[in-house]
């Protein structure tokens, strides 16, 4: 059930209503029987997948939190006449024990994850390299319909598990709570990433019923629609018009290409995002904001922080931090530090250990050399060239006396970021790596400006919504930006004013958004 | 709360009420004030077959279908044959074949014969965003859209708005690529290739030359025929039987070399057919597969030999039903 379907609209009227109907103390009940229809509706068959990751994780959390209680109680129970030693082998015991609970969560859907998503793709790789070795033998490749949402809920339930392990707070006892932590239908398909000290406060609290929240939250969905329908869609047109002849459209086509991309993957996934944060508004919860004006950039770095901000979160606490805390890792930064010296080694350390980190961002995209490419190492190349050129780049403005603070220079630097991330792109949406090289050998071949006029004046009419939608959206980003609240400002309007404002609103993705013709289309993210 | 809940609701509605209005209202501006864009378009000949059937007042033949209808029926030829106004009704096959038979409904009267090429054919399918352009500018059509057409309207208004939009800015920023795509464009599909009766009349001397590729194979296959639309097509036969007219079958015209068929196949289809059926089959299948020269761009459009052709053989055919006592007063 796709947010911008009929079917979801209805449902979500239907819910909203039953959910403000009844007492207070069950209506977590009525959102988990929601979310169960919701995923259902996806295909019975994959509900099987969520259900295996919640009562493992469930039943692991509930006896790490429990190990962790009788640790406590044991201490306590010592009191001062327990030696440190014994304090600590008290303390080993119930780790050691977390440890297996740890690790049969994190086994069974890390291995489900494997199995689902990536067994096919390491088997291609490792035939190909038999190949390319002449090893006459070849893996059986078997190949397996992605559960919706897999990658989100997998992550979401492990970092549940993880910081019970860690003591941060109490499990969840109430099955039926855990799963709708989970099962939550606004975010299970496409994040954000939530964590759960969060979502215990929104889930399960009393919301009272409140006219504004609501129609703030309405407000939001439809912003979201807004840029789904008119921006995504209307460009993914072009788009898919681009990648799909690129060999048709050099130079200009190219830049072309990586660019309205990466504007429409902006589009598709952000208004995903502001329809889930809308919906779970009006229903009195506060999602976690997964995005923060991801365009006003000034480095790749700092996109990061403003692009899909729950999983590189997510990605920082669960595997950067600990993985830099290692044992392993800290023999390596000693080996490093012994063999290019001590800052150099220690530089070498972080720069291996956020590769890592994002290969495995690259690797969660999907199972293709493409995603670990495009979201992964290039992402990695552009922050580690940043820090290691940065002292160039210092004296470079030393010498050129260019101030940091200078009204060009940040826009300078954003318009940079935003190459920088559309190149990647040419990965992202490439049919295959091989694709997206030929992509770049095509920017620097000719300048195309006969084929590109074609593929513009072909694509015009998703092109000229688009650009409209787009205008929309750079005005309510630079507000949002500076901190202006647009949801604020409407509101400010008089009453008539406001009215025609909304009218003129919908009416607008009435006209330039992209409905009805087929299916509604698939959110990119979903694949993920 | 029920009473801030009802306030939210009825706010909600107020403005998704008056965004409908508005959009209507920009819809029918574009529809009907805005300059034309599609008047030279082949499907808008859809208005002057529309038009001309209204204005027969006599029995007359008319003949649905779509474009195999358009490019393999000279009207005027049949006309002659059988002493008798005769009217095409059909044109581009992404129209949907129903909505010619729903508009063509009204006008149907005493004393006339129908004539369906059968094809298969998904007979509940609109195209409505097609409809749309073909009738641009004219609200009575609007107005009588078919119910099952309403649908896509949605989608079909949106296109005639933002058309209308970028139409003029797109011509004047790329004139280059406009005019290539206008070359590109085979002038046999517009307005002008149709008399003022919507028959196609403009001379189509090439024939088909080409081996038939993949795509373009036919076969008859009675699975490709549903129940519904076998129901649909004796549904129409009572219609017409209760306004005084008949209703005939035959077949459409195909490159006989496209056909995949045998011999023992068609006339298994043949006879299929005819128990299927209320209405009468009156053409001889095998009669309709035709020789490359009287195919034009297509394996089912004839050129003007094939047209002139096919028509006599339908005359003909309608002509002989008449003779045999079935139909009274064809070929007076």
């Amino acid at each position: 059930m796709l947010f911008h379907s009929v079917e979801f609209w209805l449902f979500f009227i239907f819910v909203i209503g039953i959910y403000y109907m009844v007492s207070p103390s069950v209506r977590w009940l009525v959102l988990l029987t929601a979310s169960l229809f919701f995923y259902l509706y996806a295909g019975p068959g994959m509900l099987c997948y969520p259900l295996f990751t919640i009562l493992l994780t469930y039943w692991s959390g509930l006896r790490i939190g429990e190990n962790n209680r009788r640790m406590k109680e044991r201490i306590r129970e010592g009191g001062r006449q327990l030696q440190r030693e014994e304090k600590q082998a008290i303390q080993a015991l119930y780790r050691g024990k977390n440890r297996f609970w740890l690790g049969a969560a994190l086994a069974g859907n890390l291995g489900l994850l494997f199995v689902m998503k990536y067994a096919a793709f390491l088997a291609e790789n490792i035939n190909s390299l038999f190949a390319l070795l002449s090893i006459g033998k070849a893996l059986p490749i078997f190949r397996f319909a992605l559960p919706v949402g897999l990658s989100f809920y997998i992550f979401q339930s492990l970092g549940y598990v993880i910081d019970i392990g860690r003591g941060l707070y109490e499990p969840q006892k109430n099955l039926g709570k855990y799963a709708l932590f989970i099962l939550f239908f606004p975010q299970i398909l496409q994040g954000p990433v939530s964590r759960y000290p969060q979502m215990e406060k929104e889930l399960y609290a009393f919301h009272q019923f409140d006219p504004g929240q609501v129609a703030s939250g309405l407000k939001l969905a439809v912003w979201g629609l807004f840029k789904k329908l008119v921006i995504a869609d209307q460009l993914g047109r072009a788009v898919d018009a681009y990648f799909g002849n690129y060999e048709a459209y050099p130079g200009i086509g190219v830049v072309f290409g990586g660019c309205a991309f990466f504007v429409q993957l902006y589009a598709d996934f952000s208004g995903y995002m502001d329809i889930a944060e809308g919906v779970s508004q009006m229903l009195g919860i506060r999602l976690f904001k997964n995005f923060r004006n991801p365009f006003f950039s000034r480095s790749i770095q700092e996109l990061w922080q403003r692009w899909h901000i729950s999983l590189g979160a997510w990605f920082k606490d669960y595997v950067f931090y600990p993985l830099l805390k290692s044992r392993l890792w800290g023999r390596l930064g000693k080996k490093c530090q012994q063999i290019f010296g001590k800052k150099t080694g220690k530089e070498v350390t972080t720069y291996a250990g956020l590769f890592c980190l994002w290969f495995l961002t690259g690797a969660w995209h999907g199972a293709d050399w493409k995603f670990i490419l495009a979201s992964g190492l290039i992402q990695w190349f552009y922050i580690v060239s940043g820090k290691i050129c940065q002292p160039l780049s210092e004296r470079i403005k030393q010498r050129l006396q260019i101030r940091e603070d200078a009204g060009w220079f940040p826009r300078f630097q954003m318009v940079r970021t935003f190459c920088l991330y559309s190149f990647a792109m040419l990965f992202f949406r490439g049919a295959s790596t091989k694709d997206a090289l030929e992509m770049i050998r095509l920017l620097f071949s000719s300048p195309g400006w006969g084929a590109f006029a074609g593929l513009l004046y072909e694509n015009f009419g998703a092109l000229f919504c688009a650009f409209l939608g787009i205008c929309v959206l750079a005005v309510v980003e630079v507000m949002q930006n500076r901190g202006i609240s647009v949801r604020g400002r409407i509101g400010q309007l008089k009453g008539c004013q406001r009215f025609a404002f909304y009218t003129a609103a919908l009416t607008a993705i009435l006209v330039f958004g992209i409905y009805g013709v087929t299916d509604p289309s698939q959110f990119i993210y979903f694949q993920f | 709360m029920s009473k801030g809940i009802l306030r939210l609701a009825f706010r909600a509605a107020g403005i998704g009420l008056a965004a409908v209005i508005v959009y209507s209202c920009i819809f029918l501006a574009a529809f009907c004030l805005m300059p034309p864009l599609y008047k030279d378009s082949y499907q808008s000949v859809v208005v002057r077959q529309y038009d001309s059937l209204r204005e027969i007042h006599e029995p007359k033949v008319i003949v649905l279908g779509t474009s195999y209808v358009t490019f393999s029926v000279d009207a005027d030829l049949m006309e002659q044959k059988l002493g008798m106004p005769c009217q095409v009704f059909g044109c581009h096959l992404g129209m949907g074949t129903r909505y010619f038979f729903d508009l063509s409904k009204e006008w149907i009267g005493e004393g006339d014969i129908v004539v369906y090429p059968i094809w298969e054919t998904d007979i509940n399918y609109y195209g409505t965003e097609l409809i749309l352009t073909g009738i641009e500018g004219r609200m009575d059509l609007l107005l009588s859209l078919p119910a099952g057409a309403v649908k896509g309207a949605l989608a079909g208004s949106r296109d005639i708005i933002t058309k209308k939009l970028y139409e003029p800015l797109r011509g004047m920023l790329f004139p280059a690529e406009k005019k290539r795509a206008d070359s590109e464009i085979d002038p046999i599909y517009a307005i002008d290739s149709f008399d003022q009766k919507g028959t196609m009349k403009a001379l189509r001397q090439e024939s088909w030359t080409d081996d038939v590729p993949e795509d373009q194979k036919k076969r008859y296959d009675s699975a490709a025929y549903s129940q519904e639309y076998i129901a649909f097509l004796n549904e129409f036969d009572a219609y017409c039987r209760d306004r005084g007219a008949v209703f005939c079958l035959t077949y459409p015209t195909i490159l006989d070399e496209a056909v995949e068929n045998s011999e023992e196949e068609l006339a298994a289809f043949d006879s299929w057919l005819k128990e299927q059926v209320t209405a009468p089959v009156i053409t001889d299948i095998k009669d309709t597969l035709l020789p490359r020269e009287e195919i034009y761009n297509s394996v089912m459009h004839c050129n003007t030999l094939g047209a002139e052709h096919y028509s006599s053989m339908l005359a003909e055919d309608l002509a002989s039903f008449f003779r045999a006592g079935k139909i009274s007063h064809c070929g007076q």
